[in-house]
């Protein structure tokens, strides 16, 4: 069941029609943070091609969600350049952000928001008319099963529901490119089901999927690339090919 | 209109500040105070209860919206960038300023609703003490449109500052709150703060002097705080969306304007005739250049920003980030001080020991000396030092009581005292002046080119590729 309810806006239509090749090129991506954390990434070179699983996997403090916010342009590269089908993140960042459907982490809510408020907003600030956004709304609650807590208030949800329910906000605006970081974290296994369905179905619709996981057993989706990131850099293809053989001849990933 | 009504993230604050429940608590707690207001109120004052009545009852209003609206504006952003919820707002389609007026509309909406729940209070106090209607509405409107500037003030604070670094700013706030009730002798117009105006009420208030025209107070405030608003409101918008770390409170350009605009608003309000020339250009000096300082604090680079503009130093105007905050600000503090220089030349009558030279040697060291503190701060900002900010303020607060006890202990004269900070001028005149005076004005400008080396060696260093 494809949210029949939305039509992609001309902007994503836009991004979708050049998202043939390439969907996201990093090249010699360096971030520095002011004290105390230093410098988080190293000279970061990848590519993403389009509709593939990517997973990014490495210890906390690796780089990985400053990898993510990179891409959606929340944060500004010290140096080097990220690109989304040619378009440069910082150059056009309105253009690639509505593009992206992003879950950061720690994830927290609104307080004081209702489930389908919460939807709601995000439906209407992506740009989707009132009517359009409710009829989205409930076609995600009822995908993600969260009918039955629609008027539930979000401060009040589980941690596994309020991240179905981040993640279902990600989708809102029906974005070709998925970045999720660590979205599996404190899910249980119904929420973990649930959500494999979920990116599996939008992979199988054509989506471009970036997930992070600080474990390799975390991944339950069939990843297409697994890269690794270490202290800020990014371990070679070969090394970290090597890595995932030897956690899978001991059954530590699927 | 419609864009307002739609606006998502103004909706979002309707839904979740407007509850019923929540609403008939507020106007619960409102009617019990307003009750045990009036019993006060009526119990104690006897004829003039009907006045202390409705100043009470419209000081609270203006409490809640300025104090309590700042600070659920400050605690309701904190609280989304807490949650992340910040940065997923920043990934919508909401444009900046779109975001930014749903803040500044929605996250005080608690203490709108509240200061409305007063309303018929405050209304039986005009009615019951037969005062002009008027007056109340146009009380109102300062206090309204000085709640906009202070809550624009907050939301900015909010965007710039996290974690428990937003208590103090809280204290900052309010501070800067009560501040305003201060009235200032050398300018001809009342407190800046509404509230002053709300718990004078019921009485006519001696109009305000502005570049000679006779001008209501409350227009004034209110013509004051709507520009106020109106540039923090520019410097959210600028940043709203932006990388933290590579905020930037104004452009060049707009820091200029905005300097200028403070310097037009003293230059009008000043009270020349009842000053004369020399004190009233001594008191639009020290309160453009204080003004110019702290704009010239939040302007400072952070070193995410510093390292950027240092990669691309090879651009003619390199020398503009080596020198920044400078330029700008020196620039504003050498048009607005030339400009009074001339104002105090033609508009004052009394010129007892001024001369315009003397005032323009003024207007130049106090350019110089907020170029030189503002370059130092800067360097010492971008420096590995804890806390670099705080420790580069208290390091130059350091220097400056250091320096006045040694100079005070040798009854050093007023141009040694130059030397080390600009107080010294108010024993500047026609009279005193000697040439000795031009060596606080060579010693500045050296200071300013020596920490304007450091900050090219160290601009240097942050441009360097990250091994």
């Amino acid at each position: 069941m494809q949210h029949p309810a939305t039509e992609p806006s001309a902007w994503t239509r836009r991004l979708r029609e050049k998202t043939r090749s390439v969907a996201v090129r990093i090249e010699g991506l360096c971030k520095q943070y002011d004290s105390p954390a230093g410098v988080a990434l190293h000279n970061v070179t990848m590519e993403i091609t389009a509709g593939e699983v990517f997973a990014l996997v490495g210890a906390d403090g690796a780089g990985k969600s400053t990898v993510l916010k990179l891409i959606c342009g929340l944060l500004t590269p010290t140096a080097g350049r990220v690109t989304i089908n040619n378009l440069d993140v910082e150059r056009e960042r309105d253009e690639v952000q509505a593009a992206i459907g992003y879950l950061g982490s720690p994830f927290g809510m609104y307080s004081g928001a209702l489930v389908w408020e919460y939807l709601d907003y995000f439906a209407r600030a992506h740009g989707l008319p009132p009517d359009s956004a409710s009829a989205r709304v409930a076609a995600l609650l009822d995908r993600f099963r969260l009918t039955g807590a629609r008027d539930a208030r979000v401060e009040g949800l589980s941690r596994a529901t309020k991240l179905l329910l981040g993640v279902a906000r990600a989708l809102v605006h029906d974005p070709p490119l998925l970045l999720l970081d660590e979205p599996t974290l404190g899910l249980d296994a119904r929420g973990r089901a649930l959500l494999k369905r979920v990116l599996t179905d939008e992979h199988h619709h054509g989506k471009t999927i970036v997930l992070t996981s600080p474990t390799l057993t975390d991944l339950d989706v069939n990843c297409d690339t697994v890269r690794i990131l270490e202290h800020g850099r990014l371990l070679p293809a070969d090394r970290a090919e090597k890595i995932l053989q030897e956690a899978a001849s001991i059954g530590e990933i699927p | 209109m419609n864009r307002l009504i739609e606006n998502p993230e103004l909706l979002r604050h309707v839904r979740a500040e407007l509850r019923p429940r929540r609403m008939l608590a507020t106007f619960t707690a409102c009617a019990v105070l307003s009750g045990a207001l009036g019993a006060w109120a009526y119990g104690g004052a006897g004829d003039a209860a009907a006045l202390h009545y409705l100043r009470l009852v419209v000081v609270l209003q203006a409490l809640l919206l300025g104090v309590g609206g700042g600070i659920a504006c400050l605690f309701a952003v904190r609280r989304d960038g807490d949650a992340n919820e910040f940065d997923h707002e920043r990934m919508t389609m909401l444009p900046a300023w779109e975001l930014a007026v749903g803040k500044l509309l929605g996250a005080p909406l608690s203490a709108y609703f509240a200061a409305l729940c007063l309303v018929p209070s405050a209304l039986v106090g005009v009615f019951a003490g037969g005062f002009s209607p008027w007056a109340l509405l146009a009380t109102w409107l300062a206090v309204l449109v000085g709640s906009f500037a202070t809550h624009a003030l907050a939301l900015l604070i909010a965007v710039r500052v996290r974690g428990a670094a937003t208590h103090t700013a809280a204290l900052w706030l309010v501070a800067a709150i009560g501040l305003s009730t201060v009235r200032v002798p050398a300018l001809r117009m009342g407190p800046l703060n509404p509230i002053v105006a709300a718990a004078d009420i019921g009485q006519p208030l001696p109009p305000d002097v502005f570049f000679g025209l006779r001008i209501p107070h409350l227009l004034l405030l209110v013509l004051i705080y709507a520009g106020v608003a109106a540039w923090l409101l520019l410097a959210v918008i600028r940043n709203l969306k932006r990388d933290p770390q590579a905020h930037e409170l104004f452009s060049p350009l707009q820091a200029l304007l905005l300097l200028l605009c403070a310097a037009l608003v003293l230059l009008g309000v000043m009270d020349w005739p009842a000053r004369g020339a020399l004190p009233g250009q001594r008191a639009l000096l020290a309160l453009g250049a204080a003004s110019a300082w702290l704009l010239g604090l939040a302007l400072l680079h952070g070193p995410e920003l510093a390292r950027r503009r240092a990669s691309r130093l090879v651009e003619p105007a390199g020398w503009f980030e080596v020198l920044w905050p400078a330029p700008a600000v020196a620039a504003a503090t050498a048009i607005a001080g030339v400009a009074g220089v001339v104002t105090a030349t033609f508009a004052a009558s009394d010129k007892a020991d001024y001369s315009p030279w003397v005032g323009l040697f003024s207007v130049a060291y106090l350019g110089l000396w907020l170029a030189r503190d503002l370059i130092y701060l800067q360097w010492v900002r971008l420096t590995a030092l804890p806390r670099p900010l705080q420790s580069g303020v208290l390091m130059l607060l350091g220097f400056y009581a250091l320096g006045s006890l040694t100079l005070g202990l040798f009854s050093a004269p007023a141009p040694a005292t130059a030397i080390v900070h600009p107080t010294a001028l108010a024993r500047l005149g026609a009279g005193t002046w000697t040439w000795a005076w031009l060596l606080p004005l060579l010693v500045q400008a050296g200071a300013a080119a020596g920490f304007a080396y450091l900050r090219l060696r160290q601009l240097a260093t942050l441009g360097a590729p990250i091994t």
